[in-house]
C-alpha cells in the first residue's frame, strides 16, 4: 500500500509540474520537431538535440529537459514511419520495422501498420513509464548488478536468439551475421588501444558508425534497387482515415505481442549496456519463435510491428534512469541531455531525484504526456504519411539520398562518413543481388563487438577463470537460458525435418 | 606589359591592404570554433560558456562545431588545414595536444602548426574506490594495495584516466610501495564509472565531472586529488602533495588555438576576449559546480604550457609502455 501512496504522490507532483501551459508547450514542440526530424532517414534525435542545445540556455530547466526528451522519443517514433513506408529506417533501431512493415505497405496495408505502430508504442510507453515511476530507484540498483560478465552473457543470449531473425536460409543468415561482427572489429581495440583494420585512416579508429552502416545498407541499397527495376510497383494505397484502421483480426493478433514486447522492453531499458536495438530484435524473434505460423513473419505479419514497437517505447523511459539517477549517460544523446542539465547548474547524480523531485518526476510525467501528444499528432497524420508513396520514385528517392548523406555527415560533421555510407550501400546492393539479408549483418555489428569487449573485460576481472561465469547467479542463469534455447532450436528442427529449406 | 605590371601591383597592394584592414576590423563575420569532442561533455560546456561571452565582446557569433573522432585527432587535423584568417579556431583538450602526439604519428604538430590563444581551465583527477572495500583514506588504500590485487578501471588505454593511473604506480614504486594493480580498460568514462559504483571494478582515477554525483551520494569514496590545490566542489578531499606524494600531479586542460599563420593582432584580440570571458563569475560558477578549475593563460604563456605538457605526458606514455611503434 505504501508503495502506491508514494507512487501517487510522485506522479501527482510530476503531473503538477508537467501540466503547466509552458511546459506542455515545450513538450509538444519537442515531440513535433522530433517526429519531423525522425521521419527523415538519417536525421535523428542526435542532430536535433545538438541544434536545440544552445537554445536551452534561455529556457527554464524543466521546460528545456522536457523539450529535449520530447525530441528524443518523437524522433524515435518517427524513425519507424519511414521503415514501414519506404523500407528505409529513420535510425538503426527502427530497422526491425522494415521486416514486416515494408511488406505490409507493399500489400497496400501501410496505413494499418502505422496505426498499429502508434497504438503499440503508446501502450509500451505507458507500461514502461508506470514501471519506471514504481521502480525508478530500484531499477538503478539492478542496473548496477550488471557488470561485464553479465553483459557478455546477455549479449551471447541475444546473438543466439536473434540468429534466425531473417527470412531466408539460416546458413546465409549466420554467414552475414559473422560479416557484421567482423565489420564491428574495425577501430581501436579496447584492451590494447591498438587500431585494427583501420589501414592508417584515423577516421576509422572509432569504427564504422552504426547509423551510417544502417543507412547505407537500407537507404542506398533501396535506391540502387529501384533504379535497376525502372518503375517500381507498389500496391494501390487507400488514403481515407477509415482505411487505416486495423481489422479485428489484426487487433487479436497484436495484443499478446504488445504485452510481451512491453515487458521485455521495460526490463532491458534499465540496462544501459544493451542500447542499440538488442531488445527490439529480441522481441521480434521471440514472436517469430512462439508463433504457430512463423512463416508469415517477414511477409507482413502485424505481430512483427506490434512487439518491437511496444518493446522500444517501454524501454525509452528506462534509458533515462541511469542518466538521471547515476549521472552516467548511456549514449551520446543522453550525454547531450546531461550537458543541458549541467548548463542549467544542476550537477547530475543520484541526488537529482531527492534535490529536484519536481524536475525528476515532472520529466517522467512529461514522457507520458509526450506519448499522448504523439498519438494525437500521428493518427491524423497517417493518411498524410501514406500519401508520400504517391510521390514518384524519381523524385522521392533522390531526396531520401540527400537526407541520408546529410545524416551521415552530421554524425561527426565529417565527409568521411558519407564515403563510408556509399561503400555500405554498395555492399548492401551486392548482398541483395546474392540474396543475403541486411538485418543479420546489422545485428552482428551491434552485438558482436560489445560481446567481445565485455567478454575480454570479464576475463580480466575474473582473473582468466572462465568457471566464474557459472558461480555468479545472474551469469549462470542467463547462460542456462541460452543453452536451453540452443537445445530447443535443435529439437524443433529435428521434429520438423520436412520444413522446406533453401541453400 | 606595363599595364599588366600595374594591374599585378595593384592587385598585390589591394590584397595587402585588404589583409591589414581585415586584421584591424576583425571580426567582420561569424567565427567557427571546432570542438574536437562530442557535444555535452565538459570540454564542450566550458567552451560554450566562454564562447557566449566572447561573442558578446567581439560583436560576432562564435559558432560551435563539434567534430569528434579518433580521440580529438579528426577535429584538430581539420582545424590545422583551415585558412589561418582567424575565422576557424579549435579548442584542443590535453589529450589532443599533449597525449596523442606522443602516442602516434599525426598530421599535425601542436607546437609547429598552431598559435595558442588562451588556456581556459581544466580538471585534475580524483582517486576513488568502491565503498565495499571498506577503505576511507589513502593510508588504508596503500595497505590494501600492497596486500591484494586491486581491479583498477580506466576509460581506455592512453586516456588521461589511464595515464594518471600509471603515474600513481610510478610514484608509489618510487616511494617503495609495491602494488599489484590489474588494469581494466573501459570504452569511455561512463561505463568505467558505472562499474566502479557497481563494484565490478574497485578503483578508478578519473576527472571529477562524472564522479562528483557518486561521491556526494556515498557510492564512491574519494581518496585524493591530482592537483596542487584542493577542489572547491570537494573541499574535504586532500591533494596528493598533502598525502606525501607531490609527484602525483596531472591536470587535464582545455585551451583555444588557431592555425599557424593567423595574424598576431587577431590572436591578441581573441586572447584578450578569451581571458575576459574566462574571468566572469558565471564561468567560474559553471566550472566550480562541475568539479573543474579555472586556470588561464594568454597566447604566449599558453604556447609554453603546450610544450611543457607534451613533455610531461610523454614521460607517462613511455612509462605506460604505449609509445609509438
Amino acid at each position: 500500500m505504501d508503495i502506491f501512496t508514494t507512487l501517487y504522490g510522485n506522479l501527482a507532483l510530476g503531473f503538477g509540474e508537467a501540466l503547466t501551459l509552458s511546459n506542455m508547450w515545450y513538450c509538444l514542440l519537442g515531440v513535433f520537431l522530433g517526429c519531423m526530424v525522425g521521419v527523415l532517414p538519417g536525421l535523428g534525435s542526435l542532430i536535433a538535440i545538438s541544434l536545440l542545445l544552445p537554445i536551452t540556455f534561455h529556457i527554464p530547466t524543466s521546460g528545456a529537459l522536457m523539450m529535449l526528451a520530447g525530441v528524443y522519443f518523437g524522433s524515435d517514433y518517427g524513425g519507424g514511419t519511414s521503415s514501414i513506408l519506404l523500407g528505409v529506417p529513420g535510425h538503426a533501431a527502427a530497422a526491425v520495422d522494415v521486416l514486416d512493415g515494408y511488406p505490409m505497405t507493399q500489400q497496400g496495408r501501410g496505413g494499418i501498420a502505422l496505426f498499429m505502430k502508434c497504438v503499440a508504442s503508446f501502450f509500451g510507453a505507458t507500461v514502461g513509464i508506470l514501471l519506471l515511476a514504481l521502480l525508478a530507484p530500484a531499477l538503478a540498483s539492478v542496473a548496477l548488478k550488471f557488470g561485464p560478465g553479465e553483459y557478455a552473457a546477455l549479449l551471447l543470449l541475444g546473438l543466439i536468439a536473434s540468429a534466425t531473425v531473417g527470412q531466408g536460409s539460416p546458413l546465409k543468415g549466420i554467414a552475414v551475421m559473422l560479416v557484421g561482427i567482423l565489420i564491428g572489429t574495425i577501430g581501436l581495440d579496447i584492451s590494447s588501444g591498438l587500431p585494427r583494420f583501420t589501414f592508417g585512416i584515423s577516421e576509422l579508429e572509432d569504427g564504422v558508425n552504426l547509423a551510417v552502416l544502417a543507412l547505407g545498407l537500407f537507404a542506398i541499397t533501396e535506391l540502387v534497387k529501384s533504379c535497376g527495376q525502372g518503375r517500381k510497383k507498389v500496391a494501390e494505397q487507400k488514403f481515407g482515415l477509415r482505411d487505416q484502421l486495423p481489422t479485428r483480426e489484426d487487433w487479436r493478433r497484436s495484443v499478446g505481442p504488445m504485452l510481451r514486447g512491453s515487458g521485455l522492453g521495460a526490463t532491458f531499458g534499465a540496462l544501459p549496456g544493451t542500447s542499440g536495438g538488442l531488445a527490439t530484435f529480441l522481441a521480434y524473434s521471440i514472436e517469430k519463435r512462439i508463433s504457430r505460423n512463423p512463416e508469415r513473419f517477414g511477409k507482413g505479419a502485424i505481430e512483427g510491428i506490434a512487439a518491437p514497437e511496444a518493446c522500444n517505447n517501454a524501454g525509452i523511459g528506462g534509458a533515462f534512469i541511469p542518466t538521471l539517477t547515476l549521472g552516467i549517460p548511456g549514449d551520446p544523446i543522453m550525454a547531450l541531455l546531461l550537458g543541458a542539465m549541467m548548463m542549467q547548474g544542476i550537477v547530475p547524480g543520484p541526488q537529482v531525484v531527492t534535490e529536484y523531485p519536481d524536475l525528476f518526476w515532472g520529466l517522467i510525467a512529461s514522457f507520458w504526456i509526450g506519448n499522448v501528444l504523439l498519438v494525437i499528432l500521428n493518427i491524423p497524420l497517417i493518411g498524410l504519411w501514406v500519401r508520400i508513396l504517391a510521390i514518384p520514385y524519381s523524385l522521392l528517392f533522390p531526396a531520401i539520398v540527400m537526407f541520408t548523406c546529410i545524416g551521415a555527415y552530421s554524425v561527426h560533421n565529417n565527409v568521411f562518413d558519407v564515403l563510408v555510407l556509399s561503400i555500405c550501400g554498395l555492399i548492401g546492393y551486392l548482398m541483395l543481388q546474392l540474396r543475403f539479408e541486411a538485418i543479420p549483418l546489422l545485428l552482428g555489428f551491434i552485438l558482436g563487438p560489445s560481446l567481445e569487449e565485455n567478454f575480454t573485460r570479464s576475463m580480466t576481472i575474473y582473473r582468466g577463470d572462465f568457471t566464474t561465469y557459472f558461480e555468479r547467479p545472474i551469469t549462470a542463469s542467463i547462460l542456462l537460458v541460452t543453452l536451453a534455447l540452443v537445445v530447443w532450436t535443435f529439437w524443433m528442427a529435428s521434429r520438423k525435418p520436412s520444413r522446406p529449406q533453401e541453400a | 606589359m606595363t599595364n599588366r605590371k600595374v594591374v599585378t601591383a595593384s592587385i598585390a597592394a589591394a590584397i595587402t591592404i585588404a589583409g591589414a584592414v581585415q586584421a584591424q576590423d576583425y571580426p567582420t563575420q561569424s567565427i567557427d570554433v571546432i570542438v574536437p569532442t562530442s557535444a555535452g561533455g565538459l570540454t564542450d560546456l566550458l567552451v560554450r560558456t566562454a564562447a557566449q561571452h566572447m561573442s558578446e565582446e567581439l560583436g560576432q557569433p562564435l559558432v560551435i562545431e563539434n567534430r569528434p573522432g579518433a580521440g580529438t585527432v579528426v577535429g584538430i587535423t581539420a582545424a590545422m588545414k583551415a585558412d589561418p584568417n582567424g575565422y576557424t579556431l579549435v579548442t584542443p583538450p590535453a589529450s589532443g595536444f599533449s597525449i596523442n602526439p606522443n602516442l602516434r604519428d599525426l598530421e599535425y604538430d601542436p607546437v609547429a602548426d598552431f598559435e595558442g590563444i588562451c588556456l581556459m581551465g581544466g580538471a585534475p583527477s580524483i582517486l576513488v574506490v568502491n565503498p565495499e572495500l571498506g577503505i576511507t583514506n589513502f593510508e588504508e588504500f596503500l595497505a590494501k594495495a600492497t596486500a591484494d590485487e586491486l581491479l583498477f578501471a580506466s576509460a581506455g588505454p592512453g586516456t588521461p584516466s589511464h595515464l594518471v593511473q600509471e603515474l600513481l604506480k610510478i610514484e608509489l614504486d618510487k616511494g617503495g610501495v609495491e602494488t599489484d594493480f590489474v588494469h581494466v580498460p573501459y570504452k569511455g568514462t561512463a561505463q568505467a564509472v558505472t562499474d566502479a559504483i557497481g563494484g565490478h571494478a574497485q578503483v578508478l582515477f578519473e576527472s571529477p565531472g562524472p564522479l562528483i554525483g557518486g561521491i556526494k551520494a556515498g557510492q564512491l569514496v574519494p581518496l585524493g586529488v591530482s592537483s596542487p590545490k584542493r577542489l572547491a566542489a570537494l573541499p574535504d578531499v586532500p591533494t596528493f602533495a598533502e598525502l606525501g606524494y607531490p609527484g602525483v600531479e596531472l591536470i587535464g586542460w582545455v585551451g583555444m588555438a588557431a592555425p599557424k599563420g593567423t595574424p598576431k593582432e587577431i590572436i591578441d584580440t581573441l586572447g584578450a576576449a578569451c581571458l575576459n570571458a574566462t574571468s566572469t563569475p558565471e564561468y567560474a560558477k559553471m566550472a566550480e559546480d562541475n568539479g573543474l578549475q579555472v586556470f588561464t593563460a594568454g597566447p604566449a604563456e599558453f604556447d609554453t604550457w603546450i610544450a611543457d605538457q607534451i613533455q610531461h605526458y610523454g614521460a607517462l606514455v613511455e612509462a605506460a609502455g604505449l609509445e609509438k611503434e
